[in-house]
């Protein structure tokens, strides 16, 4: 009386697909001003805060907020106001004290008054160092941090890279109203230097580590062949001390723009925001003001310390065509997207390339050498 | 099969045998029949021509003078039946030797043996049941109903007595206990795709019969849900949705795995916020607020891989019953709704096993008879996957570089002592490990083990007592950096006991007691660093203990046949325990850091903080006319234990936390009203219910709230009411060529912060939609029979898209463009909608045949709709831009080949 089922069962799948998504179009509240920036105490910092206006999701421009009046204030009375640079941006370096809650003060051209809460400085440990690994898809960087005294334990971290990009040909020629010319000294388009900032919200705590230290701290990732590192690189690391809000500001804003989506993505929650309109309830403010020292710490990676990294880009079409001198002129009339990049040594004439092979400046970055280069 | 032969043999018989003419002799026979409850068996070539000159009178002294020189004599035995034959006469009793054992001491000719119920199978013939000459003029008559192919007790099925509005339901172990007036009477049995029987009885006294039901050959194919027939209109009972395995198997499944819980969501009222996602909404009530019960095991997680997959093997189960409103006061622990899973009983005729070879699943099925008294029986079921290819098929991008695997198993053992003594073991095991990107492994098991004991005191009176294990694990392994490499675990465990007393005093009236202790043991988290190097912290929380005590009564009592109520009460007292460190805030104070007073610490045992409270149960029915019925119930529930979770869908990582000083025991309450009614004669259903409910102390969350690993979880969860209301309208057809349902379901249900102290609000203190307020869903299942070989079967659905937070405006901060969202659920995702269509063609029916085949077509998703499984948005360069992502997105075929051999 026994019996066996055998079940076979066969299934053609072809699943699953994304498509966009009409986003409702809502116009959004203008009114919503935007403040971003710290208020850095100790020794000589820079103090910068950028105002704007929350702009409506595809739109591209951003919407500076002029003329503003921005101070920061101390309990006691002492104010420090911030020069307008025109362009919603408003900086001073200025050195605060650590002793003393602090607040910043805004007051916009159409009356309102923001206020942020007075704040003690959040204390932060030096950075012990700043250190790269490089893997099989690119070379990550971590930061290192000892801290035994501070009490903070929830960190944030900005960066700013610069790197130096070398055109393919050091020109010592121009071509100026039809003449190939010598280039003046120190006018060269040979190397540049190019400043980025970070991309993402870097925070972390040391709440559930077993002793406060930050080790190996990711701070930022170099993709393989990346041209950051075709000569010599640069990294600033930063580094603020939050209180546990201000932690959570940051979670939260970096959680609503870098993880929302699927079903097991936390829902959206609203921002906490600890800037307020002292003088109309109804007007909303976006933004978290922290106050803290900040301690930095500087590297430097030149193109030799990698392995096999590549020192300029060989798929950049940079070859030359070479041209006695008159028929160089000519070509570089009747072509302008080519400059002359050096001069054949053998009968005086002269090799013109793509200008992106000549000048520097066309891939981005300036001919400034950096303070501390 | 060998025992439907000369079952048909024998109806044959009696049907050559009994009075079909219409010869006097015939009709005179019938008159007897009636006036001395006695069934005459006779060959009519014999009896051609006779006549009884007389009715009146002694029937031995009527039969003599009919049958006086025509060479036939007669014989009446026990069971009052009455043999005309020549020559011979029948003579049914064996002889007082016949099994020369003393077994048969005190007197062979007892009508039924006490202690062994008969198993009354004919249809012709009339079982005698108890003593003759007590007092009283009913009895009460128990037993059992079960499956006659494999010993299957039958629950759910309704026992009426014929020409009368008596009537009484199987419980889930199939028995029955109802009261009859003494005498010859027939009693009608119907159950869920069983062919419907009537048995003549005649009632001396008190005593015990068992029934076996044959399946219905002609439903087996077709998806009905034919709750027994009338019950929605006559039943007490009102918000329960019945879904028999059978039921289960006909709805057309993804992937061609039967789920039982996505079949769940055919039913109007249950909802869930996505295709393919763990937990479901019932009424507009939260994923935590579902007490999920296999074999009265409490199941925390249900599912296999997110979600995509009920954990439980569909083979095993033998039915489930979704109590929405009208909970029964014995069920209690969750404030929306109950699902009662319960497995086969192993089949106490045979052993048979089965082997299912699927796309995703490999799976087997054996049971049978333990020794060969059949007293015992075991059923074992187990699946596994191998469904890791399947995951290179899924969109998104963080299923790529995975591994999953799954198994369950569950094992159901049963032993019958004698009628009075049933005992019952169940254990079930689940496992799920999932691998994301090859850095984190994810893994999760249920482990549940229950004793069950059944004592029926006698034919009114039972106990079942049960004692079991819960428990229900997750664990994290990250072996990103050896820096950072950690384990992190939660566990819950439960213990539990519980003695339900059933006592049915007459056809009238049921009471019902018991007694329920629950203790919790709940791990909320540890992480532990698992590298020499590694700097995590090893972090271990503070265990929570707490006990849960309730207790039981309740009454169903039938006024008259237009009214009935049924009233009930539970008190249940909940004590939270030590040891623990805790802390004390300020009065009126945000829970934070800064406003902590002190801390507390409570010894081992301690009480830390009691709730308890009553919950009231009572509905009544009232029936308008015979075929139409309103009803009413008001409910209220208490919930002691908490899911925390920010996420959408239920996630595997989602904790749960037992009510404390700080976290309020969740109470619901729910006023519903509904109109059942039976138009036609067809046996269709329609009906129509409303209900309103509110609900305390659902938890949501503070911006950025630690969830994982957080000791003073208290400090990020505010604490909400919900209120939620509705309409569902079904219309059933469940028998004939063409049958299936149609429901229309309106659902709303909203959360608002109720926490003077939390510090923040969502949505402004006021109403928002919760994630599961879904307003319109339709929901279509229709099955076609177009011969006994040929089926197919078509379920459709249409529901609102589910609210979603979405982004209103952007702006620049922290290197990049960050999104300002809309308050909470202020918008929908698109519609859903779906229809899946399945085709069915057997083989041929022959008995004969060794090899019995059978072919699934299907679709699913034929319309290729691609309805959004998520939502999302990304930062792409400057613009913000939203995507929907669809898991079956496009009309999916398969092909599923039975083959059975014998």
């Amino acid at each position: 009386m026994r019996y066996i089922a055998i079940l076979f069962s066969l299934t053609l799948i072809a699943m699953g697909c994304t498509k966009p998504l009409e986003l409702p179009n809502t116009a959004p509240d203008n009114s919503i001003l935007v403040v971003e920036g710290d208020i850095k105490t100790g020794t000589a910092s820079e103090n910068i805060f950028k105002l704007s206006r929350l702009k409506p999701l595809f739109q591209f421009d951003e919407v500076p907020e002029f003329n503003a009046q921005v101070e920061i204030i101390a309990e006691n009375g002492t104010k420090w106001l911030m020069e307008d640079m025109r362009n919603g941006v408003y900086k001073k370096v200025v050195g605060l004290p650590t002793n003393i809650p602090l607040a910043l003060r805004i007051q916009t051209r159409d009356g309102k008054t923001y206020e942020s809460p007075f704040q003690n400085s959040v204390e932060s440990p030096a950075i012990d160092s700043v250190t790269f690994r490089q893997e099989e898809d690119g070379v990550r960087l971590f930061v290192h941090a000892s801290n035994t005294s501070s009490n903070s334990k929830n960190y944030r971290w900005t960066y700013t890279e610069t790197w130096e990009n070398r055109s393919r040909y050091e020109a010592f020629h121009d071509f100026v109203n039809g003449d190939i010319v010598t280039r003046p000294v120190g006018d060269q388009i040979y190397r540049c230097w190019k400043t980025e900032g970070e991309k993402n919200i870097i925070v972390n705590n040391t709440q559930d580590l077993d002793k406060a230290v930050i080790s190996y701290q990711p701070i930022g990732f170099i993709p393989n062949r990346n041209e950051k590192f075709y000569t010599r690189y640069s990294i600033l690391v930063q580094q603020i001390g939050l209180t546990k809000e201000a932690y959570d500001y940051w979670e939260i804003l970096k959680k609503n723009t870098e993880l929302t989506g699927s079903l097991f993505d936390p829902q959206p929650s609203r921002m906490p925001t600890n800037i307020k309109c002292t003088n109309d309830p109804t007007k909303e403010a976006v933004g978290f003001v922290s106050v803290g020292k900040v301690s930095e710490k500087r590297i430097f990676i030149l193109n030799s310390e990698l392995n096999l990294w590549p020192s300029r880009n060989e798929e950049a079409g940079c070859s030359a065509f070479e041209f006695p001198r008159f028929q160089a002129e000519r070509f570089l009339t009747l072509n302008k997207g080519f400059l002359p990049a050096y001069l054949v040594t053998a009968g005086g004439g002269f090799g013109v390339a793509p200008s992106g092979c000549v000048d520097c400046r066309l891939n981005g970055g300036i001919t400034v050498e950096p303070a501390y280069w | 099969m060998k025992k439907l032969l000369p079952l048909l043999s024998l109806l044959f018989l009696a049907q050559g045998l009994s009075a079909q003419n219409k010869v006097p002799f015939d009709s005179l026979i019938h008159v007897l029949e009636k006036q001395f409850a006695v069934v005459f068996y006779y060959d009519k070539t014999q009896t051609d021509g006779l006549s009884i000159p007389s009715t009146t009178g002694k029937l031995d002294d009527i039969l003599k003078t009919t049958l006086e020189g025509t060479g036939l004599s007669f014989y009446r035995d026990y069971y009052n039946r009455v043999f005309i034959s020549k020559g011979t006469t029948l003579f049914t009793p064996l002889p007082k030797n016949f099994f020369a054992t003393n077994e048969f001491k005190k007197d062979t000719l007892l009508p039924i043996i006490q202690e062994e119920a008969v198993v009354a199978k004919v249809d012709n013939k009339v079982y005698i049941i108890g003593n003759k000459g007590g007092t009283g003029v009913s009895a009460v008559i128990s037993g059992y109903i079960r499956e006659a192919k494999n010993g299957e007790p039958l629950s759910a099925t309704s026992i009426t007595l014929e020409g009368s509005q008596t009537g009484v339901s199987t419980d889930a172990f199939g028995f029955f206990s109802i009261t009859l007036p003494k005498g010859r009477q027939a009693i009608r049995i119907s159950s869920i795709g069983m062919k419907e029987i009537v048995r003549q009885l005649n009632v001396q006294g008190n005593g015990g019969i068992n029934f076996e039901m044959q399946e219905e050959v002609r439903s087996l194919k077709t998806a009905v849900i034919i709750a027994q027939k009338q019950s929605n209109v006559r039943g007490m009972q009102m918000g329960v949705e019945r879904l028999s395995i059978r039921a289960i198997k006909n709805i057309p499944a993804v992937l061609g795995e039967t789920d039982i819980l996505r079949s769940l969501q055919t039913l109007p009222g249950v909802t869930t916020v996505g295709e393919g996602t763990a937990g479901y909404n019932v009424r507009g009530g939260g994923a935590d607020q579902n007490l999920i019960l296999l074999n009265d095991m409490t199941i925390y997680n249900p599912t296999h891989l997110f979600g995509f997959f009920s954990a439980v093997d569909p083979e095993v189960v033998r039915g489930l019953e979704l109590y929405k409103s009208a909970i029964p006061e014995r069920l209690g622990g969750r404030i929306s709704s109950i699902m009662d899973i319960s497995t086969k009983d192993g089949n106490s005729k045979k052993v048979t096993a089965s082997v299912g070879i699927g796309p995703l699943t490999s799976k087997f099925t054996a049971e049978g008879p333990i020794g060969k008294s059949k007293k015992t029986t075991f059923l074992v079921g187990g699946r596994t996957t191998y469904s890791n290819w399947f995951l290179q098929y899924l969109p998104d991008a963080t299923f790529k570089d995975s591994k999953v695997g799954f198994s369950d198993l569950m094992v159901h053992l049963s032993h019958e002592f004698n009628d009075k003594d049933h005992i019952y073991l169940s254990g079930y095991i689940s496992n799920d490990m999932f691998r994301l990107n090859a850095d984190s492994t994810y893994s999760y098991a249920n482990k549940n083990v229950r004793f069950k004991w059944k004592h029926n005191f006698n034919n009114k009176f039972y106990n079942v007592f049960s004692v079991g294990m819960d428990q229900y694990d997750y664990s994290v392994k990250g072996r990103n950096n050896p820096q950072d490499a950690f384990d992190l675990g939660f566990g819950i465990k439960q213990w539990s006991a519980k003695s339900d007393f059933k006592y049915a005093t007459s056809n009238k009236n049921e009471v019902n007691f018991g007694v329920q202790y629950i203790l919790y043991d709940l791990n909320p988290g540890s992480q532990r660093p698992t590298d020499g190097a590694s700097v995590i912290k090893d972090k271990i929380l503070q265990k929570e203990k707490a006990s849960e005590t309730s207790l039981y009564l309740g009454d169903q009592y039938r006024i008259n046949n237009k009214l009935s109520f049924q009233a009930g009460i539970r008190y249940s007292y909940y004590r939270t325990g030590g040891p623990r460190k805790s802390y004390i805030y300020a009065e009126g104070k945000p829970r934070n850091e800064e406003n902590v007073v002190d801390s507390m610490m409570y010894g081992s045992g301690e009480t830390i903080q009691t709730y308890h409270g009553p919950e009231f149960r009572v509905s009544v029915r009232y029936l308008i006319t015979p075929r139409t019925s309103l009803k009413f119930s008001y409910n209220t529930m208490r919930q002691y234990i908490h899911m925390i979770t920010n996420t959408t869908a239920i996630a595997p990582t989602d904790i749960w936390k037992l009510s404390d000083q700080f976290i309020k025991p969740q109470v619901g309450q729910q006023i519903s009203l509904g109109l059942y009614t039976q138009p036609g004669d067809k046996g269709d259903e329609f009906s129509i219910e409303a209900y309103l409910k509110d609900n305390m102390n659902y938890l949501d969350y503070k911006s950025g709230a630690q969830l994982i690993l957080n000791e003073t979880l208290e400090r990020d969860v505010i604490r909400t009411k919900g209120k939620a209301y509705g309409v569902e309208v079904l219309y059933k057809k469940p028998l004939g060529k063409l049958n299936g349902w149609l429901s229309y379901t309106y659902l709303r249900s909203f959360l608002k912060v109720d926490d003077p102290i939390a510090g923040e609000t969502i949505n402004k203190g006021d109403f928002y939609p919760a994630n599961f307020d879904k307003p319109h869903i339709v929901s279509l299942v229709a099955n076609y029979k177009f011969n006994q070989r040929v089926s197919i079967s078509l379920t459709s659905t249409y529901s609102t898209g589910r609210p979603v937070t979405y982004p209103l405006g952007v702006f620049d901060m922290g290197g990049a463009q960050r999104v300002y969202y809309s308050e909470r659920n202020a918008f929908r995702i698109p519609d859903f909608f779906r229809t899946d269509v399945s085709m069915i063609i057997e083989n041929n029916h022959r008995l004969t045949q060794l090899l019995h085949g059978s072919w699934t077509f299907g679709i699913y998703n034929i319309t290729g709709r691609d309805n959004p499984y998520s939502v999302y948005f990304v930062t792409d360069g400057r613009q913000i831009k939203g995507y929907q992502l669809s898991v079956f997105a496009t009309p999916i075929p398969f092909v599923t080949f039975n083959l059975k051999i014998r």
